[in-house]
């Protein structure tokens, strides 16, 4: 099984976010995150997730979700379009 | 002290995330979790996670009692409390969690979550944690927003 597909598997698990479409992205994102951090370790201690939670930043502009993680060596930056109402 | 409430429905992963990702939004945070019916089970598993996983938080206290819903359904209440500074104390995989909930029986679930982690060349529960989180962060992202007046 690969990460991509344990990430999906989790995110429709734990039933986030009611829009469908925005789930997709969100997923997609997600497992490109999980991509990133396995290529950089795999077996992240659970210490080292709490960490790295404090050096993300979640935030809106205007209609676009801004994601921003810190890792060490770089800083991985997202942005998801929402639905305009 | 203030505390925020977590109703657990069907899954017990997501439970968790909520209980640890309020949790980790304070420095003395208390959280009130519930459940009614067939999901306390789910409520129960999520509390024996965080605690495992995490010394820090306290059981502060726990009930069962009973409630009209319609019907008569039994409701499981648990607060739990943040003191101090959350480190991880045992190893838990969130990964064997994970395949349990996604309907992998019982009796398979170790042989899958060694199947998996030699695939990947690794126990990735540590990046799952993370990614529930960080699911909580977008979630409370969203809803305050929703919530904000407009200008």
């Amino acid at each position: 099984m690969s990460l991509e597909r344990l990430v999906k598997d989790l995110v429709n698990r734990v039933r986030s976010l009611d829009d469908k479409e925005l789930r997709r992205k969100v997923a997609d994102m997600l497992a490109d995150i999980a991509q990133e951090l396995a290529y950089r370790n795999l077996n992240m201690s659970y210490d080292e997730a709490l960490e790295l939670v404090s050096h993300t930043r979640v935030f809106l502009k205007e209609n676009t979700l801004i994601i921003e993680v810190s890792l060490r060596d770089t800083v991985l930056r997202y942005k998801i379009a929402l639905h305009k109402t | 002290m203030s505390s925020e409430e977590v109703v657990c429905e069907e899954s017990a992963l997501r439970c968790f995330a909520e209980i640890l990702g309020l949790l980790l939004r304070g420095d003395s945070a208390e959280v009130v979790a519930r459940a009614y019916g067939k999901n306390i089970s789910n409520l129960a598993e999520a509390v024996i996670l965080v605690t495992k996983l995490f010394e820090g938080i306290r059981i502060v206290n726990t009930s069962i009692s009973s409630a009209i819903k319609g019907k008569r359904v039994s409701v499981m209440t648990v607060r739990l409390r943040r003191e101090g500074e959350l480190k991880n104390k045992g190893r838990v995989s969130l990964l064997e969690h994970l395949l349990r909930e996604t309907g992998i029986p019982a009796d398979y679930l170790s042989k899958e979550t060694s199947s998996i982690a030699d695939e990947l060349g690794g126990d990735p529960s540590g990046i799952l944690l993370y990614l529930l989180l960080l699911l909580r962060l977008i979630e409370y992202e969203l809803r305050e927003v929703s919530q904000r007046p407009c200008e």
